[in-house]
C-alpha cells in the first residue's frame, strides 16, 4: 500500500538547532509516476525539502517516506546508498564533473550504486548511457566522449537529466534545471525529460519558480502554501 | 576501484598543480635518497680506507691525528719518530713486518709519501684488497716514484714521465726538488681511498731530496749535491713520519700497543686502525646525521606542500563533492577520495624522486670519484630506502587525513546543495 505512493510526507518540521522552523508540511503525497510541479521561490523551503528528499537532513517531527521506505528509519551510510540507488538528481548548474568526459558523467551512478547497473538488465551501463543521451537530443558520437566543459549550459542540463535517469531509479529531482536556459532550450530539455520520465515509469519531482512550465505536469503544488513554517510568518 | 580512478582523473584536470606538486615532493625524496646513499658510500669508503694494519706507530699527538696524516693525508705531524726506534720495533720477534712511512713533501697539491715496497705489498683496503698495478711496478731506483690512480689521471703522467717534486705540501710551493727528479715507475690501479692521491718514492729518495738541506732550507748554489752525487751517500733516514705494523699473532697486537705507549726512551703513540678509524667516524657521523636531519625536514616541507595544494583546491571543489553525494557517493567515499589523492601525489613523487636519484648519481658519479674520492655503488634500493620510501607515502597518507576531514565535514554540511 505505502508503494503505490513515491514520497509522503507526514507532520515534518525542520530547522537548523538553534534556528527558526524553516519547514512544516502537515502532508505531502505523490503517487509513483506521477510527474509534479513544485512551485518554491527562495526562501520558501525548497533546498530543505530537497535535502530531507534525499535523506541529507532529518526533520526534528514527523516522517519522510520515499518509495515506501522511512528515511529516518536508514543509517546515515544506508540513506546515502538508498539515494544512489533509487533518486536520480538534476540541478540548476554546475552538475557536472568537469574532468570526466560527457559519457562519464552519466555513467557516474553506476560507480556507487550496483543497484543501478543491475536494473539496466543486460544492457551495458555504457550503452544505456549512449541510449539516453541520444533520447535526450545528444546522440551525435563526437560529443560522447568530449570533456563536459566543451559543452553549451543547455547540452550540460541535459546531460545531467541522463545521468539522473541512468539506471531508472524511481524518483526523479529536479531543481530549478531550466533557469539557466533560454526560452527554447527550456522547451526542449522539459519535453524531452518528461517523456523520458514517462517511458521509464519514474516519478518526477521538478522545482522551478518559473509557474509557465506547470501546465505541463501532471500537477502542480505551491510550495509557499504547503510550508506552513512560511505561511505563517507571512 | 571507482574512487581512485575518480581521484586519479581529478588530478588529471588540476595537472599543472598537482605535477608541480610531485615535482617538489621528488625533489625531496631525490635529496634524501642522496645523502642516505652518499652516508653510505662514504661510511663504506672510510672504514675502506685501511685494513691488514694491526698497528700505526707515530710521535706522540692524538690517534686522531696520527690516523689523519698516516692514511688520510690530512694535517701534519708534530714530531718525527726515531730510526734507532722503528728499528726496534722491526726487530721484535713479535713483529712479522712493518712499513715505514715519510711524508712532508708535495707535487702540485698531492702528497708524496716515502716507503719501502713492503707498502705495496702489505697495505691492504676495502676489505683485503691488495693494491695493483695499472702500468710498471713498484720503485727499484732510487729515483723512481709510483702514482696514484689520480695523480696520474688528472696530471696526465705515463711510465716514463719526468716528476719534480715540491718541498712542503702547499698547492703552490716555491722550494722544488728541480735537482733530483724522479721518473714514473709505475701507477696503481684506483683505490678509492687517499691512495690514488698519493706519489710514492722510497724512503731514501726522501732522504737523498733533502741531503743537501740544512734546517728546512736548500744549500746555497755551491755547497749544492747533483742527483748522482747523492746516490753516494748513506742514504738511512734519521727519522720517519710514522710506521705500520703487521704482527706475528693477532694476540699480540694489544701487548704491543701498550708496550709502544709506554715506551720510555721517546715519546710514541700506537693505534689500532679500526678502532681509531670507528672514532674518527663517530666524529663526522655527526655531519651526515645532521644531513640526514636537513633531508628529513626537506621532505616534509615537500609533504606540506601538497597538504597546501589539497587543502586550497577544496573550495573549489564542493561543488564536486556535492555531485558525487547526489549520485549515492557516501562521506566516506569524499574521504577515501582525498586520502587517495594525497596518497597517489606522494606515490607518484617518490617514483619520480627514485629515478631522479638514479640519474643524479650517474651523473655525478664519475665527479664524485674523481674529485672526492667517494665511490658509489650504483646499486638498488636498499629495504632501508624502500623502508624510508614507504613511510613517506605512508606519512602523506596520514596527512591527506586533513583535508579528507575537512571535504567529509563539508558534504555533511553542504548536503546537496550546491555551492558556487
Amino acid at each position: 500500500m505505502a508503494s503505490a505512493n513515491a514520497v509522503e510526507l507526514q507532520g515534518v518540521e525542520f530547522a537548523w538547532p538553534g534556528k527558526p522552523l524553516l519547514l512544516a508540511i502537515a502532508e505531502l503525497r505523490i503517487a509513483a509516476g506521477e510527474t509534479v510541479f513544485l512551485r518554491g521561490p527562495s526562501g520558501s523551503g525548497k533546498s530543505t525539502l530537497l535535502g530531507l528528499l534525499g535523506g541529507v537532513l532529518t526533520p526534528q517531527r514527523g516522517t519522510v517516506r520515499v518509495l515506501g521506505t522511512e528515511l529516518a528509519s536508514l543509517s546515515a551510510s544506508a540513506r546515502d546508498c538508498f539515494r544512489g540507488e533509487h533518486i536520480g538528481f538534476i540541478f540548476q548548474m554546475f552538475n557536472l564533473i568537469p574532468y570526466l568526459t560527457v559519457r562519464e558523467n552519466v555513467m557516474l551512478p553506476a560507480r556507487f550504486s550496483a543497484a543501478r547497473s543491475a536494473r539496466l538488465a543486460g544492457i551495458t551501463v555504457a550503452a544505456e548511457a549512449e541510449r539516453l543521451l541520444a533520447a535526450l537530443g545528444l546522440g551525435a558520437a563526437q560529443l560522447i566522449d568530449r570533456p563536459v566543459t566543451e559543452l553549451s549550459i543547455g547540452q550540460q542540463q541535459r546531460v545531467a537529466a541522463a545521468r539522473a535517469l541512468l539506471g531508472r531509479p524511481e524518483l526523479i529531482v529536479a531543481d530549478e534545471p531550466t533557469s539557466a536556459l533560454d526560452h527554447d532550450a527550456r522547451e526542449a530539455f522539459l519535453r524531452l525529460l518528461l517523456a523520458e520520465c514517462k517511458s521509464l515509469r519514474s516519478t518526477l519531482v521538478f522545482v522551478s519558480h518559473d509557474s509557465s512550465l506547470a501546465p505541463q505536469f501532471d500537477r502542480a503544488i505551491d510550495l509557499l502554501a504547503l510550508n506552513r513554517a512560511v505561511a505563517e510568518a507571512a | 576501484m571507482g574512487v581512485l580512478t575518480l581521484a586519479w582523473r581529478s588530478l588529471w584536470n588540476r595537472r599543472t598543480t598537482a605535477l608541480l606538486t610531485i615535482f617538489a615532493i621528488a625533489v625531496s625524496i631525490a635529496l634524501l635518497l642522496g645523502v642516505e646513499k652518499m652516508r653510505s658510500a662514504a661510511r663504506d669508503g672510510f672504514a675502506n680506507t685501511v685494513s691488514g694494519v694491526d698497528l700505526i706507530v707515530g710521535s706522540r699527538s692524538g690517534p686522531l691525528n696520527l690516523l689523519l696524516y698516516s692514511v688520510f693525508r690530512v694535517g701534519d705531524a708534530t714530531a718525527n719518530v726515531t730510526w734507532p726506534s722503528y728499528q726496534l720495533v722491526a726487530k721484535h720477534p713479535d713483529v712479522a713486518w712493518t712499513v715505514p712511512i715519510s711524508l712532508g713533501d708535495s707535487h702540485r697539491g698531492f702528497r708524496v709519501l716515502g716507503t719501502t715496497p713492503a707498502y705495496f705489498e702489505h697495505y691492504r683496503f676495502a676489505g683485503g684488497r691488495q693494491m695493483e698495478f695499472m702500468a710498471g711496478k713498484p720503485f727499484d731506483d732510487l729515483y723512481d716514484v709510483v702514482l696514484g690512480a689520480d695523480v696520474a689521471e688528472q696530471l696526465g703522467y705515463q711510465l716514463g714521465d719526468s716528476v719534480v717534486i715540491a718541498h712542503g705540501i702547499g698547492n703552490v710551493s716555491f722550494a722544488k726538488h728541480d735537482d733530483k727528479p724522479f721518473r714514473v715507475a709505475g701507477v696503481l690501479e684506483r683505490t678509492g681511498t687517499p691512495i690514488d692521491r698519493t706519489l710514492h718514492v722510497s724512503l731514501q729518495a726522501i732522504t737523498a731530496m733533502h741531503v743537501d738541506w740544512q734546517s728546512g732550507m736548500q744549500a746555497p748554489p755551491g755547497q749544492r749535491l747533483d742527483a748522482d752525487a747523492a746516490r753516494e751517500r748513506d742514504l738511512t733516514p734519521d727519522s720517519i713520519t710514522a710506521f705500520m705494523v703487521g704482527m706475528q699473532e693477532k694476540a699480540a697486537i694489544f701487548q704491543m700497543q701498550r708496550a709502544l705507549n709506554e715506551y720510555r726512551k721517546e715519546p710514541l703513540l700506537a693505534i689500532i686502525p679500526g678502532v681509531a678509524l670507528k672514532s674518527l667516524w663517530d666524529l663526522v657521523g655527526i655531519a651526515d646525521k645532521a644531513l640526514m636531519i636537513v633531508a628529513a625536514f626537506v621532505v616534509f616541507a615537500g609533504l606540506l606542500g601538497m597538504l597546501t595544494a589539497i587543502l586550497t583546491s577544496l573550495n573549489e571543489r564542493r561543488r564536486e563533492m556535492a555531485i558525487l553525494r547526489s549520485v549515492g557517493a557516501q562521506p566516506r567515499h569524499v574521504f577515501t577520495l582525498l586520502v587517495a589523492e594525497a596518497g597517489l601525489l606522494a606515490l607518484l613523487g617518490v617514483l619520480l624522486g627514485v629515478a631522479l636519484t638514479y640519474l643524479l648519481l650517474l651523473i655525478g658519479k664519475p665527479i664524485l670519484e674523481a674529485r672526492f674520492g667517494i665511490f658509489i655503488p650504483l646499486t638498488g634500493l636498499t629495504g632501508y630506502d624502500i623502508a624510508i620510501l614507504s613511510g613517506v607515502v605512508v606519512a602523506a597518507l596520514i596527512m591527506g587525513f586533513v583535508p579528507a576531514w575537512r571535504a567529509y565535514r563539508n558534504t555533511l554540511s553542504d548536503g546537496l546543495t550546491i555551492r558556487v
